[in-house]
């Protein structure tokens, strides 16, 4: 019976991830096409002519396995922090009443504000008179402050009732071993989504490090496949090859993590 | 039906007396205080920092790093308001932000909720499916999407003119050209609001929808009264993120279209770009900046205004 | 409640980890600027797009390395990025040895090396070279580029209608409209011509018609001749979505895509695109065709890039390596590998393939009018002096035209204004 009831939803279900998944077919199918193939009419989804050359031409340019582990090294331990700091920040704003906070509330929200072409060339100026340039911290620190991060963390806790802080203020648990043993465990699963976003962002950061960094073996993946951008022409089969490559670390990463948001026993804390 | 009115806690104490322990009142100060440092020190130096350079160039001539420039007072602003393109990319900008914000939720929030069903089948494939495209960068987005609805050469007026009837102008007609931006840009960031609400829903006691459900509530009226309500919290933040994020759009329309046909969808960033940064004019770029900046404030404080019950009792 | 003490001791661990390891990367760098190689190591040559164009540098590179032990580094940078790059370089202290650019850069641009040394004496095309007017030589060019007209080869011979093949018999654009709607006739094409969007191309066109450009009078006044006003008639009413798809200039749809899709039965571009059409286009011949000409024979030419050499501990060393290059032997040899075409006076390149297109394209230069020279070394002139439309105005104004917003005269106004108050009188 249950089986039954299951049809409309998932066929609900599975026609919107179809019409999602298209798009992102064709970009994959593309990429196993040879060059003269991808403009030719009439317009196909599977390539008449499967290659890899795409794939070979992208794997021996670009030096991958090196580009993975620099983006990695700097995409986990910007993750680490960007999780801690907005965790901090979020736990304050939500359970925590004053004014300067609300103010400092919508400080952050502010940074959101500015289109980043603004803010680019002086946080340049500021890393450079910090003297950060040409470090690894010089791409981790600016990028810890997000707001996106900061206000998931304050939503999410503002949905833990006040009791279970009275409580175990009653206990007798001061302000930070509360945070660290309670708040923190109880918002597993919305870290886990911030950790996800975050280090997604930072595998497509190519802008900054590539101002930041002089030597190109320190440069991350994006700033590596955006060089197929050529002036005159862009080697739609290599890109589109690269691309593929560059997406699979993310996609595995997501596979793994995403049961942690989904299965999280959140409940725990609210046993009823 | 209305949710319980009481959260049923359990703690060993529930009974014991309310004693507020002294220390209280000051702890209650110094540690949010604590909490936030590191934010406030990154805050003064990654966007007060660079954000009042770029307040004192808005009344400056500057052109650029290494030249030498004037303070003009209030011209860039004068002549900012003087503009009518200036106003058109803004008003641009707000049909789509109005267009886009209830399209993102909708659709998110709707596969958010099939994701989280007990009924439907398939769910952890699906999940990887509406993630994929948020991993593409914009410039494999654009081409792609520009293969799908190109104006002469794409798939979708290939089919429809295999079924017979005439193709769409997706590219020069500015009104087709809105639309198929409110149809990447939702497609492009659904996995992101969709996993916010996917968190929320999870956090949501089953306790709750299973009560409704043995009081006989359907499908519909459980999350209509119990899920909504409780995902407050997190839609207010979807919208709030979603219009900020929609009046700051640029680099996935430069991709589908350079905001074409000719001017007709340029947006209020592009604008800034066009006049400011591809000029060298840097001060009316941070000019136009400053202003979109007000804008957005006065929106997220109006915002701000529906995100007052967050008391789950 | 469940204290998940063990896990969480294991977290404060890793975030203590954490911030050390941060504050050890804060300190270590790994710079490899010229400023910190000092003179033993590598020379780092900042460019862009050459491993999609044969790979011809890093060739070089190699071959300089095979005999003279020295290291130049290529480090290929996307194009939209690379001047941003640059400047931050220079912000920072941290300039390569060398770089090929697009255009000088204000902030750099008293940073650089004279490169008198190696131009003297030289058939290097100096009209092409940013020389200040104290015989400062900022930049010279690698290569050089022109327009041309490319045709769907088999479309025309499907359709029955010839093209001129010699200098003589040349087409006018009328001319060239009616073979091309025959052939879209003939042969069922949906369109007959596209052209890429860009001013650079639309110069050719306008040059074409008896244009002389736009100009600058001694007050810096910019203004033109009544013939860009009747070539930009013509334009407009060749983007009809019937002869070109209107797609292209008001959508930035891809030119390049358009007509490699063998649906478009001409392309106005340019040389570059010799050496990606012969790997990437198999289901059609194309080939290269003399531009029209209404009355004027003309292409739009100039170079897609220059070398300038930094200031620093390296220069010597980067002087060398670029007068290796542009040694005649040595330069014919990059030519061949990233099909250029050469910007060396007198050189005879043999292209791997398509040398006939090659040839058309030089003859085409050789025939342009002295206008196209001129505009070229005003625009270098302003180059030198740190100034330039970081805009396109010509392009911009002409799209807003296209697509309706505003009538031609408005539109030949607000490029002179547009002109005019960015760069004013000739310096």
């Amino acid at each position: 019976m249950k089986a039954l009831r299951s049809i409309p939803s998932t066929a609900i279900l599975w026609i919107v991830a179809l019409l999602y998944l298209i798009p992102v077919a064709w970009f994959v199918l593309s990429s196993f096409k040879p060059g003269s193939e991808l403009f030719s009419l009439p317009l196909r989804l599977f390539p008449q002519d499967w290659t890899v050359s795409g794939y070979v031409t992208a794997w021996t340019r670009f030096d991958f396995s090196r580009y993975f582990f620099n983006t990695a090294t700097v995409a986990i331990i910007t993750t680490i922090l960007t999780v801690l700091v907005s965790a901090m920040t979020g736990y304050a704003f939500a359970k925590y009443k004053a004014w300067w906070l609300k103010a400092f509330f919508i400080c952050i929200l502010a940074t959101t504000m500015l289109p980043t072409e603004v803010i680019m060339p002086s946080s340049f100026i500021v890393v450079r008179n910090v003297g950060l340039f040409n470090t690894l911290a010089g791409i981790i620190v600016p990028s810890i402050l997000t707001a996106t991060g900061i206000f998931m963390f304050r939503q999410y806790f503002s949905t833990v009732p006040d009791e279970l802080l009275e409580a175990a203020r009653i206990d007798g648990l001061g302000e930070f071993r509360l945070f660290w043993l309670i708040m923190l465990p109880l918002a597993r699963p919305i870290a886990v989504v911030l950790a996800i976003f975050s280090f997604q962002w930072r595998w497509n950061d190519y802008i900054w490090p590539l101002i930041i960094l002089t030597d190109p073996k320190n440069y991350t993946l994006q700033v590596a496949l955006r060089s197929i951008v050529g002036a005159d022409n862009i080697d739609w089969s290599v890109l589109l090859g690269a691309s593929v490559i560059s997406l699979i670390p993310m996609v595995i990463l997501f596979i793994v993590f995403q049961r942690q948001i989904v299965n999280a026993d959140i409940n725990s804390g609210l046993k009823d | 039906m209305s949710a319980p009115t009481q959260l049923p806690v359990a703690t060993p104490i529930a009974d014991a007396p309310r004693r507020r322990p002294r220390t209280t009142r000051r702890s209650q100060l110094v540690a949010p205080a604590i909490l936030i440092s590191v934010a406030i020190v990154l805050f003064a130096l990654f966007f007060v920092w660079p954000g009042a350079l770029a307040v004192m160039y808005s009344f400056t001539d500057y052109r650029g790093v290494g030249s030498r420039f004037n303070f003009i007072g209030f011209q860039n602003y004068t002549r900012l308001f003087a503009d009518d393109a200036f106003y058109a990319s803004l008003g641009r900008t707000l049909l789509y932000t109005v267009l886009a914000v209830p399209a993102h939720y909708v659709v998110s929030l709707a596969v958010a909720v099939l994701l989280t069903s007990s009924l439907a089948k398939g769910k952890t494939s699906a999940r990887v499916v509406f993630f994929l495209p948020w991993l593409i960068s914009p410039i494999v987005a654009g081409v792609i999407w520009r293969w799908l609805f190109g104006e002469n050469f794409g798939l979708v007026n290939y089919l429809i003119a295999a079924m017979g009837g005439q193709g769409i102008r997706w590219e020069t007609d500015a009104t087709a050209a809105l639309l198929l931006i409110v149809i990447v840009g939702t497609w492009g960031s659904t996995a992101f609001n969709m996993l916010l609400f996917v968190a929320a829903i999870r956090n949501i006691p089953r306790s709750y929808l299973e009560a409704a459900e043995i009081d006989g509530a359907n499908a519909w009226q459980r999350f209509r009264r119990i899920t909504l309500p409780l995902l407050a919290p997190t839609s207010f933040m979807v919208i709030l993120l979603t219009t900020i994020g929609s009046m700051k759009e640029f680099a996935m329309i430069q991709a589908l279209n350079g905001g074409g046909p000719g001017t007709q969808n340029m947006f209020i960033v592009q604008y800034i770009y066009r006049t400011g940064f591809e000029r060298a004019n840097i001060g009316y770029a941070s000019a136009a900046s400053m202003i979109l900046m007000l804008i957005l404030v006065v929106i997220a404080l109006i915002q701000l205004r529906f995100d007052r019950n967050r008391d789950l009792s | 409640m469940r204290l998940l003490t063990g896990t969480w001791k294991s977290v404060a661990a890793i975030a203590a980890a954490t911030v050390a390891l941060t504050l050890v990367t804060a300190c270590s760098g790994g710079g490899a600027s010229q400023q910190s190689q000092g003179t033993q190591q590598p020379l780092q040559f900042f460019l862009s797009g050459d491993a999609n164009q044969g790979g011809g540098f890093a060739h070089m590179a190699q071959k300089y390395q095979q005999q003279t032990g020295a290291t130049v580094e290529i480090v290929d940078i996307a194009n939209a990025d690379l001047p941003t790059k640059l400047k931050s370089a220079a912000q920072a202290n941290a300039l390569p040895a060398m770089a090929r650019v697009g255009a000088i850069d204000p902030v750099w641009r008293d940073l650089t090396v004279d490169l008198a040394p190696i131009t003297n004496g030289s058939k290097i095309m100096m009209k092409l070279a940013a020389v200040t007017s104290e015989g400062k030589v900022l930049s010279i060019p690698t290569d050089v580029t022109a327009v041309g007209m490319f045709i769907n080869k088999t479309l025309f011979d499907k359709a029955g209608v010839k093209y001129p093949t010699t200098e003589d018999d040349i087409w006018t654009w009328d001319e060239f409209v009616s073979a091309v709607n025959q052939v879209k006739k003939e042969a069922g094409t949906k369109y007959g011509m596209v052209m890429d969007r860009s001013s650079h191309r639309l110069s050719a066109f306008l040059y074409e018609f008896g244009s002389t450009h736009w100009q600058p009078d001694d007050a810096g006044q910019f203004s033109t001749n009544d013939a860009t006003k009747q070539a930009l008639e013509y334009f407009n009413k060749l983007n009809d979505d019937s002869f070109m798809p209107r797609s292209v200039w008001l959508a930035e749809g891809d030119g390049n895509a358009l007509f490699k899709s063998g649906d478009v039965a001409a392309y106005m571009s340019g040389s570059w695109q010799i050496a990606d059409f012969a790997v990437n286009i198999k289901d059609f011949e194309w080939a290269s065709v003399y531009l029209p000409k209404q009355p004027v024979r003309a292409t739009q030419f100039g170079n897609a890039a220059n070398i300038v050499v930094y200031d620093g501990p390296q220069k010597q060393q980067a002087l060398d390596f670029v007068k290796w290059l542009y040694d005649p032997a040595n330069y014919t040899e990059l030519a061949t590998k990233s099909s250029f075409l050469p910007a060396i006076e007198g050189l005879k390149v043999t292209y791997a393939s398509n040398g006939d297109a090659f040839d058309l394209y030089n003859s085409e230069i050789a025939a342009a009018p002295e206008i196209v020279s001129t505009i070229k070394s005003q625009a270098l002139a302003y180059e030198v002096a740190g100034m330039a439309t970081e805009g396109d105005p010509v392009r911009d104004e002409t799209v807003k035209y296209l697509n309706g917003e505003q009538d031609v005269d408005t539109t030949i106004k607000n490029i002179n204004e547009q002109l005019t108050s960015q760069l004013g009188p000739l310096p």
